[in-house]
């Protein structure tokens, strides 16, 4: 017996101690995903949303203080600008960007939507610009969206109620005050310390920042699916018809546009792709080190290659549009994503060993 | 009349010193009180029981409870004190029995946080209500000099120890399946993904790490708690349970279990081990330093009642968990049969579930998302375990016919990873889970794994 315990304990030590001759198996490198992840995806993406949203504050302040359909039209294409680029950093919504004290993530605070346009008027003709409220679906992006297009109106009727409204110009600019210093806040901190921060936490635990990047990557992708597809197709139980007035940049009519910028900026950080198209470390080459990864990847893009025809054959227009004359070709969209789910939900979380909850495991 | 007792009888009655069960108290309290104290800190009381829409119920006991977020503060208030009077042997009764009832009831509220060593803990706190672990160095034993005791009976040592043996024999006989030894699934997937540890994860990026470590932890498990048994491996078994539970318990998300064996298996200890023990808490605590009332001679046991009892309980820990052998098809995928039973960290796995709810006004199918109603702890193991999707199933037609729909028909489409494996449908997309019961029998409608 005690012989059977030595050689226990031997081959306990061996398995501590094994090292030369062996074949590397799964050599992959996490710290340097994370880097790459930093400067190639996360910092540009910041950088230019930042500046997108310092542009769209410009052009509002020279249409409040000369409120013109010209004017007005060019504060219109930035929004358009700042908005597809928010598709860029929407899913880093942590760190920084993440739940602090009493405000809620970057996403909330500024990325929500359907905005409710009786309270954003509410406020307007209270003149209350102080935000201090939880209406979070009365500013932030899409709340200067329908400030800026209005409804069913055209520049020159939209530039009247400025030009008579003070109010209206003092909640305009408010709120693209308060965005830009929420998103300038977050650039600023990875700007700063928080980068290297990012870069040497890495860990797969909850908290790391493997974990924060995949599972906020993972929520951005169900975000994707359920709000600017599945409630505006009417899907949800409950739904009796569908809501194409709950669509992204309903406003605007910008919504197809935006949906896809979406859908590219999460395949890119599948690819590790950066703005620029420069190729770095996805979660795609994570899988490729560990085994059964590669059938992974296979079904994974397989399964991508459907999204992106169905996302090709929407007929281009507003997405509210086409889910009332073409329901089906949205739909579609839909479904696929749903099918794509589990791809980068379970199965991608289970094989490269990532932690989604803070509670205990079954110990050993 | 004395009847000849055989040789199993007279160990089992055997007067044997109370040192050890002292030495256990001391820890089992302290190690309670920890593992409480850290639940509240961690905020898990709000997380798991207040800010939630749905408890998963355990088969059998749907009828436990959950109290409104005061009351469960309460419960976890009582736990902290009981388990200082468990450590102290102060009020020993009481404080055993609400330590029990307290803690197994929080247990009891939601499956998803079912853990191995919570269930470990509630059977020990079970066993601990009938122990007479305050007869020494406790405060009831100076209180009441009369009633204290150095010996204890020796099944009551035997008892506990195994209990503790139970434990890792068990987890290493379910380590004995293809894919631990053979495919070193989950170790290929858990130990790279600790590739950043200090010194050691160098190496777990070699698939022979893997396979190694799958190995060695079978064999460690299986044998760990018989070479606690005889005094000359038993240094060095603890020590390997040590480095053991060290090490896993860096790797892994696992809470105070390491700390909880790593220490309780101290009752192999010798009587003057747990007597330097003992004394090291006598220093803070001075009726520690109380000696027991030498001459007072325990009282005639129920010895047929006491057989009796012992035979129920060690049959039913030794059959119970291989009940899953009744079931169809493979547990690990089923997880028929798959909980108490000690199989812990013994698979990876993971779930995507998609619900949909058909609304018989309206005619239309609506995709549910999970999140709404569950958190993400309660999402994932629902997710995988298919007695949770039943549950999940009868939570949504409650709450979308409180919304005015009428719903007949709930179904899921259930993909599970296994252990690296493609996921795979776990259970048919188009069953009716509105029409199914959880029940003892297998059930039929999981379908079972492929390759």
């Amino acid at each position: 017996m005690q012989r059977a315990f030595l050689t226990l304990g031997i081959l306990f030590l061996f398995a501590c101690q094994q090292k030369v001759g062996d074949v590397k198996d799964n050599n992959f490198n996490r710290a340097e995903l994370l880097a790459q992840a930093a400067d190639n995806i996360i910092m540009p993406a910041m950088e230019a949303t930042y500046m997108t949203a310092f542009n769209l504050q410009n052009a509002t302040t020279d249409f409040i203080s000369n409120p013109t359909a010209s004017n007005l039209l060019i504060a219109q294409e930035k929004w358009k600008l700042m908005a597809s680029n928010w598709q860029n950093i929407n899913m880093f919504n942590f760190g920084p960007a993440g739940e602090m004290g009493v405000n809620k993530s970057l996403n909330e605070e500024a990325g929500t939507f359907p905005v409710n346009t009786t309270k954003i008027e509410n406020y307007i003709l209270a003149n209350d610009t102080s935000f201090n409220n939880f209406d979070r679906d009365a500013r932030g992006i899409y709340a200067i969206e329908f400030l800026l297009f209005g409804l069913n109106q055209n520049l020159t009727e939209i530039t009247k109620d400025y030009a008579l409204s003070p109010f209206r110009r003092d909640y305009l600019k408010a709120c693209v005050n308060k965005l830009n210093q929420q998103i300038g806040q977050v650039y600023n901190a990875w700007n700063g310390s928080f980068i290297n921060e990012f870069k040497s936490n890495s860990g797969t635990d909850i908290g790391s920042s493997i974990s924060s990047f995949y599972n906020e990557f993972l929520k951005s992708y169900e975000g994707l699916k359920n709000f600017k597809f599945g409630i505006p197709l009417g899907l949800r139980p409950g739904q009796t018809a569908v809501a194409p007035e709950k669509v992204e940049a309903y406003y605007s009519g910008y919504s197809l546009e935006l949906a896809f910028a979406h859908w590219s900026q999460l395949k890119n950080i599948w690819e590790g792709r950066g703005l620029n198209g420069k190729k770095g470390i996805g979660f795609k080459d994570y899988l490729a080190t560990i085994s059964g990864g590669n059938a992974l990847i296979e079904a994974t893009e397989i399964q991508m290659a459907q999204i992106d025809k169905a996302f090709g054959n929407i007929p281009h227009k507003p997405l509210s549009k086409n889910i009332q004359d073409d329901f089906e070709k949205v739909n579609v969209v839909h479904t696929e994503l749903q099918k794509h789910t589990r791809f980068f939900k379970s199965d991608l979380s289970s094989l490269i060993g990532i932690a989604i909850t803070y509670s205990s495991g079954d110990g050993d | 009349m004395a009847i000849k007792e055989n040789k199993f009888s007279q160990f089992l009655f055997r007067e044997v010193s109370i040192l050890p069960l002292i030495g256990f108290r001391i820890i089992f309290g302290l190690t309670t009180f920890l593992s409480t104290f850290r639940f509240i800190l961690l905020d898990w009381v709000n997380l798991h029981f207040v800010e939630t829409k749905i408890q998963f119920k355990y088969f059998g006991f749907e009828w436990v409870p959950l109290l409104p977020e005061f009351y469960m503060y309460v419960l976890h208030g009582i736990m902290l004190l009981a388990s200082i009077g468990v450590f102290l042997g102060a009020y020993y009764r009481i404080a055993s029995i609400a330590f029990f009832i307290c803690f197994t009831w929080c247990e009891l509220i939601d499956i998803t946080y079912y853990l191995n060593h919570y269930y470990f803990v509630s059977l020990i706190a079970f066993l601990m209500m009938f122990l007479p672990a305050n007869k020494a160095y406790a405060f009831d034993a100076k209180k009441q000099q009369s009633k204290s005791c150095p010996t204890v009976k020796s099944y009551m040592l035997f008892l506990l120890k195994f209990q503790l043996i139970l434990v890792y024999f068990y987890a290493g006989i379910a380590k004995i399946n293809y894919d631990w030894l053979i495919l070193a699934m989950p170790l290929k997937i858990w130990l790279p993904a600790n590739s950043d540890m200090p010194i050691l994860g160098s190496i777990f990026t070699y698939e022979t790490t893997a396979y190694l470590f799958s190995w060695a932890g079978m064999l460690f498990d299986i044998f760990v708690g018989f070479f606690l048994l005889f005094s000359s491996t038993r240094i060095w078994a603890w020590l390997c349970i040590v480095l053991f539970h060290s090490l896993t318990g860096y790797l892994f998300q696992i809470g105070v279990f390491p700390l909880v064996m790593t220490f309780s298996t101290l009752i192999f200890f010798s009587n003057q081990f747990h007597l330097k023990f003992i004394q090291f808490f006598a220093r803070f605590i001075p009726f520690f330093r109380f000696e027991p009332n030498q001459e007072r001679i325990t009282q005639a046991d129920n010895k047929l009642f006491i057989k009796l009892s012992l035979l129920i309980w060690i049959s039913f820990h030794l059959l119970f968990p291989w009940r899953y052998l009744l079931y169809h098809g493979n547990h690990l995928w089923t997880e028929q049969g798959y909980r108490f039973g000690w199989r812990v960290m013994l698979f990876e796995k993971a779930g995507t579930a998609t619900f949909y709810v058909f609304d018989e006004n309206t005619q239309r199918e609506g995709v549910v998302v999970n999140s709404d109603f569950l958190n993400p702890h309660q999402e994932k193991q629902m997710a995988m375990q298919p007695d949770m999707i039943l549950q999940f199933a009868q939570f949504l037609k409650k709450q979308y016919e409180a919304k005015g729909l009428k719903v007949n028909t709930v179904r899921a489409e259930v993909y599970v990873t296994l252990n690296g494996r493609p996921s795979q449908l776990l259970i048919k997309p188009n069953q009716n889970l509105l029409n199914l019961t959880d029940t003892w029998a297998s059930k039929s409608w999981i379908k079972p794994l492929e390759n």
